[in-house]
């Protein structure tokens, strides 16, 4: 019992304190202070509501700086994606200069009768196109180069005005590149070309003009997935040069690059060919050309060609192309005993088949070999004996099969080194082993 | 000029063939479209491809990629233009090339 007295002492005690302490806040302090504390309350929670609407505020202002900088991204993307509207795209006429330049070795010297090796300035051929408006574009391609006297040469390979009548149509008027096969006018510049040499029949020994002057209709359209392509024309068509033949008669026979008609009759001339892709980097083309026409002064004599052209492409790597040509010429003989003329018929006839493969299908972590493409090529040309004039360089006899093997290397996609060596068997005048370096940069 | 009359069949043909190829030609003037890809009612019904496929068909098949940086829009169409008539490219997919070429720059 005695253990609880201290505990009640403690508890009476603070009883007492209690009952004091409450005596000393009077009843109107106490409910001044307790509107003071409600007077806070009211205040603290005012403040609470202010920092909520602040707090929305804040969002809806983060989320309209967000808005903005949405509206301003997509503003800038499609500025950036919009073509620039310049002064010069809006010009309705507009000139371009494109083209190429090269400068090959060749052992050969660049001559028939220089067996030395030289460096040779292949050619500086500017390009130049002019359009006049959407429709009208006169065009000219010329080629300067350096022949073995040093002298300079300047060809014009053609001159012309091309009007586009629709999308399937168009007129070409001037001197224009014949569309016998395909190397004249498509693969002839030395930045497209995959040698630094054109093909026998298109190149050492042409069989087939390299451009006329007259007027073409062309142009492509699709039949279905394939795309057709044509070209008609009419042309003044080839000279005529005498001589004296192999025989040691006068003869008189078709010369190239004349530049009016000898005889007030047109040659007329087409090609007609089929593309088909039938997926990207897979396609196949095929096309048929051919031209006839009388050649000399008094219309007695025919000249006529055709050409059968073909090129595949097999993925990014692999190129076949391919063109077998055929001349028929009309050639005059004179019997030294009695003058009296008589005729006949030279049928010259070429072919050549090339394959390419960038070595960059080989998939080797190697940058030169990948910068690399490999070429072969092979062909031959035929001329017969009869009725060539001996001073007619251009119009060799024989026969001679050509091998090519060659390499690119790709410096960057116009900047090309090239190297290729011919072997040449057969017995055309001329036409020998050569080995030939190029340079040629498209542009 | 006593031959010239043999070419009028020719002309005719060409005459005929020009106008019935114009009743097929959505335009007389190769204008931009405004979609760089064929509509699938291509005025000649053939598979639809875009500026980029017909740029990698018809330019890569004869020579090395040119890139678009490399001219301006003005210098491709005046280009385009030559190469629709050297190729022999159909003034459509010609558009559509260009088109490819100015907005990839």
């Amino acid at each position: 019992m005695k253990k609880f007295i201290p505990i009640a002492g403690f508890m009476a005690a603070a009883l007492l304190l209690s009952t004091r302490a409450e005596a000393q806040v009077s009843a109107e302090d106490f409910k001044t202070m307790q509107q003071q504390l409600q007077d806070v309350q009211k205040a603290l929670q005012q403040s609470n509501t202010e920092i909520q609407q602040l707090k929305q505020k804040l969002g809806a202002t983060n989320k309209e700086v967000s808005d903005a900088n949405a509206k301003f991204e997509s503003a800038a993307r499609e500025i950036r994606s919009t073509p620039q509207v310049s002064e010069e795209s809006q010009a309705k006429q507009h000139l371009v200069i494109a083209g190429y330049t090269d400068v090959d070795y060749s052992t050969k010297g660049g001559g028939v009768n220089n067996m030395n090796g030289s460096f040779i300035l292949g050619h500086f051929a500017p390009i130049f196109l002019y359009r006049l408006n959407d429709q009208l574009l006169c065009e000219a391609s010329t080629e300067l180069s350096l022949n073995q006297h040093g002298d300079t040469n300047f060809n014009l390979e053609y001159a012309q005005i091309d009007y586009a009548y629709n999308d399937f149509i168009t007129f070409i008027g001037g001197r224009f590149l014949l569309p016998l096969g395909f190397v004249r006018e498509k693969t002839d510049p030395a930045w497209i070309n995959k040698l630094p040499i054109n093909p026998l029949s298109e190149g050492q020994v042409p069989l087939i003009p390299e451009n006329d002057v007259g007027f073409q209709m062309r142009g492509a359209f699709h039949i279905g997935d394939p795309t057709l392509s044509y070209a008609l024309y009419v042309v003044n068509g080839p000279g005529s040069a005498t001589g004296t033949d192999l025989n040691g008669n006068k003869s008189e026979t078709v010369e190239f690059g004349h530049g009016i008609d000898n005889n007030g009759r047109p040659s007329g001339g087409g090609r007609l060919a089929v593309f088909y892709p039938w997926e990207p980097t897979y396609d196949v083309e095929v096309g048929v050309s051919g031209q006839t026409g009388t050649y000399n002064n008094d219309d007695s004599l025919q000249w006529s060609a055709g050409v059968v052209d073909a090129a595949i492409h097999l993925g990014s790597y692999w190129e076949l192309r391919g063109e077998y040509l055929r001349t028929w010429t009309d050639v005059a003989h004179q019997d030294p005993t009695n003058l009296d003329w008589s005729m006949t018929t030279e049928r010259r006839q070429g072919w050549w088949t090339q394959a390419s493969y960038k070595l960059a299908g080989l998939n080797l972590d190697f940058p030169l070999i990948n910068n690399m493409e490999a070429v072969f090529r092979v062909g031959a040309v035929s001329q017969p004996h009869d009725g060539v004039p001996q001073y007619q360089p251009s119009l060799n006899y024989g026969h001679v099969t050509q091998y090519v093997p060659g390499l690119i290397y790709y410096i960057n996609n116009t900047f090309q080194l090239k190297a290729c060596y011919e072997f040449d068997n057969g017995n055309m005048p001329g036409v020998v082993n050569t080995l030939t370096l190029q340079a040629v940069y498209g542009f | 000029m006593k031959y010239f009359y043999k070419l009028i069949p020719i002309g005719v043909i060409g005459a005929g063939f020009a106008l019935a190829t114009t009743t097929f030609a959505d335009t007389g003037t190769p204008a931009p479209k405004s979609a760089a890809t064929h509509s699938a009612a291509s005025t000649s019904g053939h598979r639809a491809r875009d500026g980029a496929t017909l740029y990698q068909t018809d330019c890569a098949r004869c020579h090395t990629e040119r890139y678009p940086t490399e001219r301006t829009s003005a210098q491709w169409k005046t280009i385009l233009l030559h190469m629709r008539t050297r190729a022999q490219i159909p003034g459509e997919d010609a558009r559509a090339i260009l088109k490819y070429l100015q907005d990839s720059k």
